[in-house]
């Protein structure tokens, strides 16, 4: 029986090192933190006050 | 046109992921308000051509990246900035100032090329599945797959962090659960 096509790991589709898993989540935690800064901040009064007059729009 | 109100609730509710998004495009919080507003208006006018049950928030954060990047070229067919655009942008702009320990992400962050850096921020940060990312950029999964990468190895590379003793005590947890207890409260 002959062995299976074995390419041993390397193909021609081997890519670039892959990042470290924990350098991943690191990196992913910064990133999720900066973009909550922004997303638990409070709505700005004058997109506060558009939403009110789109749905106020939606009345009529 | 009529608004259902869970779809109406849905709207209210995206506008906070809309800004952080805006914000991570354009890094400047008043102009990501300006196009945070936009978006609202155009999807407001155009919800009838929404078809509910399916992704809002894809939908909106569409909109609002197709916008941007039309304003983009659209200013740049007015101002033929010869100091090249994205250098003073980077250079009058910096990044708003938070937490101190981001100070240095901030920057590499808005140093990446603009479309590894929403790859990144879509997937890593909004919670779209790459497929979703794909179809708000337009483009192939695997071209998203590929600048989500090419994206984390640049931030590693800028933060040398390509080790995992690279890292240091992590104080970003605390400030990701400080915000998140922010949020519930």
């Amino acid at each position: 029986m002959k062995d299976k096509d074995k390419s041993n790991g390397k193909g021609p589709a081997s890519k670039r090192p892959t990042l470290d898993q924990n350098v991943q989540v690191h990196i992913g935690r910064k990133l999720k933190a900066v973009y909550e800064e922004v997303a638990t901040a409070p709505i700005p009064d004058r997109l506060v006050q558009l939403l009110a007059k789109l749905e106020e729009s939606q009345r009529k | 046109m009529t608004i259902s109100p869970r779809l109406r609730e849905e709207l209210l509710g995206s506008v906070r992921s809309l800004r952080a998004f805006a914000v991570s495009l354009c890094g400047q919080p008043d102009r990501a308000d300006d196009l945070v507003q936009e978006t609202l208006v155009k999807a407001w006018s155009n919800i009838d051509s929404f078809q509910e049950g399916t992704n809002l928030q894809a939908w909106l954060f569409t909109i609002l990246r197709n916008h941007y990047y039309s304003e983009i070229r659209k200013r740049r067919r007015e101002v033929e900035d010869a100091d090249g655009h994205y250098a003073s942008r980077l250079a009058t702009h910096p990044p708003q100032q938070g937490h101190l320990d981001l100070a240095d992400f901030k920057v590499a962050l808005r140093q990446l090329p603009d479309d590894q850096r929403e790859a990144l921020v879509l997937v890593g940060a909004s919670g779209f599945s790459y497929e979703e990312a794909a179809g708000i950029c337009g483009v192939a999964v695997g071209t998203i797959k590929s600048r989500v990468s090419r994206a984390r190895s640049h931030l590693a590379k800028a933060l040398k962090i390509e080790n995992e003793a690279d890292m240091g005590p992590d104080s970003t947890t605390e400030a990701v659960f400080t915000s998140l207890r922010q949020r519930r409260a």
